[in-house]
């Protein structure tokens, strides 16, 4: 039985495939290149975050119900299929390892600081492999039980902070040169391509026609809770603090004090970020695992996800140094990589499928008498 | 047509894979041999009783009835008895045939005063009757016996149930009878659309089976399922619901309950009114009910006989409490641990200050006293009901308020460990509050080593495990995921009877939903009209 995920789920994946991230370093650096304007480097982002979701929302609108890598081998013939894979599998099996060894690191500096990396990093990984053993299915109905779960704690959490929020910090607008409004929301572009992951989800999708509402409804939660973060910041804290901050979301919840009782409570916004998280590693992780599997036609899923997931346990504590900066390595080293994967290969997919369409018609009249 | 040529049980009935694979020995027409032959079958014993008989009318032709005493009705037997004495001696002058055939019929059609009969041709057939409590009549010269339904004994009433206790309500529960439990629900619900499959299961204890469903309301595919499964057991003997349930759950590994079980008509009732399929197990009041979804362990029968709102409000303490049963004490080893910086300063000088001299590192004082519990739980469960009460006295004082005394354990975990007991009894399953027990322990060593993110690791492991989780094919996570709105009616909160107008979807049958007419809400206009 082919599993089936919802529209809402198709949703709620997208969301947390791009999200966790983006909240996590990006707002102190777009404060840093765009000052008080950064929320408005945000929306930016997120209008070609949504175009970015469209044209792959179009792309997978092309396909007939086949994954990916039938679809790919279909249309292009087996070796560029296997090719295109086995990239798109490398691709996310690296992305994969640098956000789980970016998620460590995290770990370490907020609670964790004696705790080994190594640990950090073999928890993460079973984690995630465990949940992409359940199927696609099943990381598709928790990541939306997990977007319910932020939709409840994101009013909440502006509202115990209401009486923080200075506005007038956010004044004048437009105060910043449109060129740095342009190059601060370019690492949250780079992260918002990630939406392309939809390609592989698509076919799992009860509804594929509604792809393209998925694709952009995820985007937009995503990114609207960049905005907001970049939002609460700029407001509680202003613009000559924040870009001191390595993760701003989580100084912004630090400060919340709840009737002299309850305070520090910024644990318990990260013990929810870390389920979205998780969502993200379990998505990261199924898709390496799916395109490498199909790709090299192996005969275990299973054993392909434990072969991957000891690779990445090694590759996570032990390729980057001890002081690996995870916030320059996520917004900038790995830019071109996500522009090229997830930008300048769908593109290119998208004119091969132009061509071979055009060549399939031809093919049809032909044979017709 | 007073006898029944094809079975020796009515309904649909089959037997599970693996048996009666040895060729059967047919009835002849000598009756000893007939009779040895049984007594052979059935091991001898003093309690297979055989009595003959000989008819006047027929030539004295010499027939027979055996049963097993203890498991007949005894009144039912004397009553047969009677009747049969009673026709032997009378004289029929206008029979037409005087041999065993004649007399055969003459019994099945004139003379048995027993309502449900049936007709065997084999010594198995015949055997395996007696064994479930009928009588067999063999008559000399005739190939083929009767099967009485004479099943009886000595069995428990129906008394109030003993797990699942409510304050208003039917009192009544399960027995270890199959008939007396099909009667309940019969009872209950008067519906020609009800169906009872009834199915052996268990080569040495050949355990009846029965599938109820509602027809037209439950869906096939599921009902077949159910079949499917239970046909597929090959096992010598099932002595409990317990056994079909671990061969015909969807997932072997897993501590969460994937059927239901209750020992509750009403509760059995309810499940099959919403589409449900139930499993009856011969020789126990608990019966299964398939498919279930998670939200369902957290609902009692109790909360469709009160007002919706009080109902809403203790499934939401319910709720809580599996969470609280389950994460307490991770909680509070991992924010001592590792986060002390959440809690205030007082609470934390307080705490500190009673965690000073403990020997123990929170982790395991924690287990020291889980266990400490467990075991009392455990011994309270085995122990004489008399003894009870002193094994509480035991854990209370010399185990929780001793030991804090002695300073090995601070008062702040007896607090937290107590809390956490009382919170598993509120959930209403037992098994599902298992669940919770076993887990707790796995969250606290998540805790004590990890924190926080220990504990959220291990909560992300049981979300993609429960929402990977399938009973009977229908998601076990719905309807929170996949998302049914309409089903979120009757989860955590339970709205008024007027307003749940459809039986929950993806579990009944989706073309048959509609179970109460519209407009119901009771409003002032009604008086008026």
């Amino acid at each position: 039985m082919k599993p089936a995920i919802s529209t809402l789920q198709t949703v709620a994946l997208i969301q947390s495939a791009v999200t966790p991230t983006l909240v996590l370093a990006v707002p102190s650096v777009m404060v840093t290149i765009a000052h008080h304007d950064a929320w408005i480097s945000g929306v930016i982002a997120t209008i070609a975050g949504m175009i970015m979701a469209l044209g792959i929302a179009l792309i997978c609108r092309a396909n007939k119900g086949q994954l990916f890598l039938e679809w790919m081998e279909s249309s292009f013939g087996r070796p560029i299929g296997v090719g295109i894979g086995l990239f798109i599998g490398i691709y996310y099996f690296n992305s994969f390892c640098v956000i789980v060894r970016t998620f460590a690191d995290f770990i370490s500096d907020i609670v964790l600081d004696s705790t080994p990396l190594f640990m950090l990093t073999a928890i993460m990984v079973v984690v995630a492999a465990f949940t992409v053993m359940q199927g696609i299915e099943a990381i598709a109905r928790s990541s939306f039980l997990v977007l319910i779960l932020i939709m409840l704690i994101v009013p909440i959490s502006v509202f115990v902070l209401y009486t923080d929020i200075d506005f007038k910090r956010l004044i004048p607008l437009f105060d910043t040169s449109p060129v740095r409004l342009a190059i601060a929301s370019f690492p949250p572009i780079g992260l918002l391509s990630e939406v392309a992951v939809l390609l592989l989800i698509n076919p799992y999708m009860k509804k594929p026609a509604s792809v393209v509402k998925a694709g952009l409804l995820g985007t937009f939660l995503g990114s609207s809770q960049l905005v907001l973060v970049i939002l609460l910041s700029l407001t509680i804290f202003g613009q000559q603090l924040v870009p001191f901050m390595s993760y701003a979301f989580v100084n912004v919840m630090s400060i919340v004090e709840v009737g002299e009782f309850l305070e520090r409570i910024e644990i318990f916004t990260v013990s929810v970020w870390v389920l979205t998280m998780y969502i993200k590693l379990a998505v990261f992780l199924f898709a390496a695992v799916h395109c490498i599997f199909h790709s090299l036609r192996l005969r275990s899923e299973r054993h392909t996800v434990i072969g991957l997931s000891l690779l990445a346990i090694v590759t996570s504590a032990s390729e980057w140094p001890q002081d690996m900066e995870s916030t320059f390595m996520t917004t900038l080293v790995n830019m071109p990589v996500l522009l090229i994967t997830n930008i300048l290969l769908p593109i290119l997919i998208a004119l091969g499928l132009l061509v071979t369409r055009r060549k399939r018609k031809q093919q049809g009249g032909m044979r017709k008498p | 047509m007073l006898i029944d040529k094809t079975s020796s049980k009515p309904g649909k009935q089959t037997t599970s894979s693996g048996q009666d694979k040895q060729p059967e020995q047919v009835l002849l027409t000598d009756m000893d041999i007939n009779i040895e032959r049984l007594h052979r079958f059935l091991g001898g014993g003093e309690d297979v009783v055989c009595r003959t008989l000989q008819h006047r009318s027929f030539d004295n032709t010499r027939y027979a009835i055996l049963y097993i005493d203890g498991i007949v009705e005894g009144t039912t037997i004397n009553t047969l008895l009677l009747s049969l004495l009673d026709d032997a001696n009378n004289s029929y002058t206008n029979e037409k045939s005087s041999e065993g055939a004649g007399l055969y019929h003459h019994l099945t059609e004139q003379s048995i005063a027993i309502g449900k009969l049936s007709e065997v041709s084999t010594i198995e057939q015949a055997g395996y009757s007696i064994l479930e409590g009928s009588t067999v009549l063999v008559v000399d010269g005739s190939l083929r016996a009767i099967v009485m339904d004479t099943t009886g004994g000595k069995t428990r009433a129906v008394e109030e149930p003993s797990s699942q206790t409510v304050i208003r309500g039917p009192k009544s529960g399960f027995t270890e009878n199959l008939r007396t439990n099909t009667s309940l629900i019969r009872r209950i619900i008067k519906s020609p659309d009800i169906r009872f499959d009834y199915k052996m299961i268990g080569r040495q204890t050949r355990t009846n089976v029965a599938v109820v469903y509602l027809e037209g309301i439950a869906e096939q595919e599921i009902v077949n399922e159910v079949h499917r499964r239970l046909d597929k057991i090959d096992i010598d003997g099932v002595l409990e619901s317990g056994y079909v349930e671990e061969f015909i759950q969807d997932r072997a590994f897993t501590p969460f309950p994937l059927l239901q079980n209750t020992e509750r008509p009403d509760a059995a009732s309810a499940a099959l009114l919403e589409g449900q399929v139930v499993v009856m197990v011969s020789g126990t009041p608990f019966v299964l009910i398939a498919p279930v979804t998670f939200a369902k362990f957290f609902q009692s029968s109790e909360d469709y006989y009160q007002r919706y709102d009080i109902a809403t409000f203790l499934r939401i303490i319910r709720m809580a409490s599996f969470f609280i049963s389950m994460l307490l004490p991770s909680l509070y080893i991992a924010i001592t641990t590792f986060h002390q910086e959440m809690l205030p300063t007082s609470l934390l000088i307080s705490l500190a200050a009673q965690r000073e001299g403990i020997p123990f590192p929170a982790l395991l004082e924690a287990f020291l006293m889980e266990i400490t519990f467990e075991i009392l739980r455990e011994a309270g469960v085995r122990m004489p009901r008399i003894i009870g009460p002193a094994i509480s006295i035991v854990g209370a004082l010399v185990l929780g308020q001793a030991a804090v005394q002695a300073g090995i354990i601070s008062a702040a975990m007896v607090i937290v460990v107590s809390f956490t007991a009382i919170a598993s009894f509120v959930i209403p399953a037992v098994n599902m509050g298992i669940a919770a027990r076993l887990i707790r322990f796995v969250l606290m060593i998540l805790a004590g080593t990890f924190g926080l993110f220990g504990i959220m690791s291990g909560l992300m492991i049981l979300l993609a495990h429960l929402c990977g989780l399938r009973s009977f094919g229908k998601p076990y996570m719905m309807p929170f995921s996949p998302f049914v709105p309409s089903n979120l009616k009757d989860v955590l909160i339970r709205v008024p009877w007027w307003a749940m107008r459809k039986r929950p979807l993806n579990i009944s049958n989706d073309s048959n939903v509609v179970r109460e007419g519209a407009g119901q809400k009771p409003s002032p206009d009604q008086e008026g009209a």
